[in-house]
């Protein structure tokens, strides 16, 4: 089988999953006691109002006619309306997904280049004390977290050194300036509308929650470094090569890295889920305006609704990830077609 | 576990070999340090949790204290090591501060362990118990079942747990039960992947077969004989998942999906904190914060101590 015919298989199996996800979700947020109506509109509201509330939601119809239901506005991208404001819930959450893919990215990127760099120097200056240091970065970073990690951020680099600014995406005036968003991510609409200095302003909000996110994810991967670069530099091709005379420095990178590649895109690819987990967090403390921020609004509104869109979005971005990680991983790995 | 003694010794022998045997486990426990660490801050915080109010020095959900009978009101926001003086005699120090509301902020991280220690224990057993057995099942009966119960978990655990926790709080709304149950659903898929691969790999083994042949019903074999050799791989990710939940209690609460005030709790505080932090009252929020950092670290310590204990085949896995 070729890599396109591994491609297609690829695409049609995230029918199932996307399949599968949306029926995890509806299972957990139906079937599961609790009622969304009585949370939406508070225990004191009388019989009435609440029955004809779960009528207009569908809520009253016996469980196998709401999942047919939900499973079908769903596929025709219609995710109900917000509560207070009465916005279509699709278009609300689509205005926010170039904010979260952007934190995404940047945070993906940071979390790497520190993991690795640690990994690497960590492994490159091998000595007794440079495993426990890897450990200990990598406990402390997963038992600090993430929203407290941002909270001292933003009082360190933040407030106390006056560095960045602790939230929002954009300041004021250049939020201001850039609408209408003709895509929604900053950097592309700063160069349509004319204004690539936008772009700047956007990078120094970008700094202190990417860089949460991005310490939060980085100790599995200098976990991951460290191990494969310390297994490569014990083999006998290894051994070889310094005899005949490359540096250690040339061998961990053109030798070393090459081997270490394989299992760190794996951890990237297990890494979404804590990935789209932490953003929730990290767009709170910064007042990101993302998808995780949207969970977050739900929940101070008590808008059901709301929360149960974002959720079902998020079942769509982990099978679209996931697909795209499998895709690359067979693209960079031969051997690998399931 | 695979300790063999001989059956032809006698019950003293036994239980001689048994005591060394048992001493050279407890000296190398010893020698192990991170799990002596992990155990010792645990301990810490289980002692924390069960004493409670008995160790603190004010009401943790007052802003009042009571002195010579007189009730007198606690000045808000004091910054960690102030003093009040209330009358001639008495001073009252407030080690690590007070919070917006004048509560002592050392009684409420004291007695904040206990909710969260709680949730986390009800969370790991509940989804233990889900997880453990649909695994065991899962991976004996094979077949359509397996395949199937394996699609659903491998979609749950590609799930970003934290906003499936998320969703299903905000349903269930707050209290012990429903914060454990939100918790407990994002890691029964790890149990049931260790639990299933085990009994994968066991099922094979001639002994199954042997009982088998002896006659044995599959309850029997599953429950009694399988299970209990299965069980042993679980033994690292317990730890390890119980660190989890108190991250995801601590971050539940800090959206304020958390227990109702003014019952302490550290997710909690740290959210309350999070609007005194940068306004210069560091004190409300970084205390608990330390607290869930420190306990996170104990539970870590402790299973990378047993991972490297009771499974040496964990680092070959995969």
């Amino acid at each position: 089988m070729g890599l396109r015919d591994y491609v297609v298989k690829r695409i049609l199996l995230m029918i199932p999953i996307v399949f599968v996800l949306l029926t995890i979700v509806f299972v957990l947020l139906r079937a599961l006691p609790g009622d969304p109506v009585t949370m939406l509109e508070g225990k004191d509201i009388p019989e009435e109002v609440l029955a004809r509330r779960r009528a207009e939601l569908g809520l009253d119809q016996p469980l196998h006619v709401q999942y047919l239901n939900y499973l079908a506005s769903v596929l025709r991208g219609d995710l109900g309306y917000t509560a207070l404001e009465r916005i279509p819930v699709a278009e609300y959450i689509a205005m926010r997904l170039p904010a979260t893919v952007e934190l995404a990215l940047a945070a993906s990127l940071l979390s790497i280049m520190i993991g690795v760099a640690l990994g690497m120097l960590a492994s490159f200056y091998r000595t007794k004390t440079t495993l426990p240091v890897v450990k200990i970065y990598s406990s402390v970073t997963f038992a600090i977290p993430v929203f407290y990690l941002g909270l001292l951020l933003q009082a360190t680099l933040g407030v106390g050194a006056g560095l960045f600014p602790t939230g929002g995406r954009l300041s004021a005036l250049n939020e201001v300036a850039l609408s209408p968003r003709p895509t929604g991510f900053v950097v592309v609409d700063a160069f349509i509308v004319g204004k690539p200095w936008i772009v700047v302003d956007f990078l120094h909000h970008l700094a202190l929650p990417s860089l949460t996110l991005g310490i939060y994810l980085s100790s599995v991967f200098a976990r991951v470094t460290y191990l494969t670069l310390a297994e490569v530099t014990s083999q006998d091709y290894f051994t070889a090569g310094r005899s005949r005379g490359l540096t250690k420095t040339m061998l961990v990178l053109r030798y070393g890295m090459r081997n270490a590649m394989i299992p760190l895109i794996t951890m990237a690819g297990l890494q979404v889920a804590a990935l789209l987990g932490g953003a929730v967090l990290t767009e709170t403390v910064f007042n990101w305006p993302g998808i995780g921020y949207v969970v977050y609004e739900g929940i101070l509104k008590r808008d059901y609704v709301l929360v149960q869109g974002a959720v079902t979005i998020y079942a769509i971005i982990v099978a679209v990830v996931n697909l795209v990680v499998d895709i690359v991983y067979a693209y960079i790995d031969p051997r690998i077609r399931y | 576990m695979s300790t063999r003694t001989s059956t032809r010794g006698s019950g003293t022998e036994i239980a001689g070999s048994t005591a060394a045997l048992l001493a050279s486990r407890l000296r190398s426990l010893g020698e192990q340090r991170s799990l002596s660490a992990g155990l010792l801050i645990l301990a810490v915080v289980v002692f924390l949790a069960l004493a409670g109010e008995y160790l603190t020095p004010f009401d943790p959900t007052l802003s009042v204290v009571a002195v010579g009978g007189k009730i007198h009101n606690i000045p808000p926001l004091l910054p960690p090591g102030s003093t009040v003086r209330i009358d001639e005699r008495t001073e009252l120090l407030f080690v690590l501060g007070t919070d917006h509301l004048g509560r002592d902020v050392l009684s409420r991280i004291v007695t904040g362990a206990r909710f969260v220690l709680t949730v986390a224990l009800v969370a790991t057993a509940i989804s233990a118990a889900i997880g453990v057995t649909l695994g065991l099942l899962s991976g004996y009966v094979g077949g359509a079942l397996d395949r199937v119960v394996s699609l659903v978990m491998d979609s749950m655990y590609a799930f970003p747990g934290l906003v499936l926790a998320i969703a299903v709080a905000a349903l269930l709304g707050t209290g012990i039960l429903n914060m454990a149950t939100a918790i407990a659903v994002v890691y029964i898929p790890s149990y049931y992947r260790m639990v299933r691969g085990a009994v994968l790999s066991l099922k094979s083994l001639p002994f199954v077969e042997a009982l088998r042949v002896m006659g044995m019903d599959t309850p029997s074999i599953l429950f009694r004989h399988i299970a209990p050799n299965a069980l042993y791989s679980i033994i690292a990710v317990l730890p390890m998942n119980f660190a989890d939940a108190v991250i995801t209690e601590a971050a539940l609460s800090f959206l304020g999906l958390g227990i109702s005030p003014p019952t302490p709790d550290w997710g909690y505080d740290l959210n309350t904190g999070r609007r005194y932090f940068l306004s210069g009252h560091w004190w409300i929020g970084a205390f608990p914060g330390m607290m869930i950092v420190l306990t996170v670290l104990g539970f870590l310590l402790v299973g990378e101590g047993l991972g490297e204990r009771f499974n040496p085949r964990r680092l070959m896995r995969r």
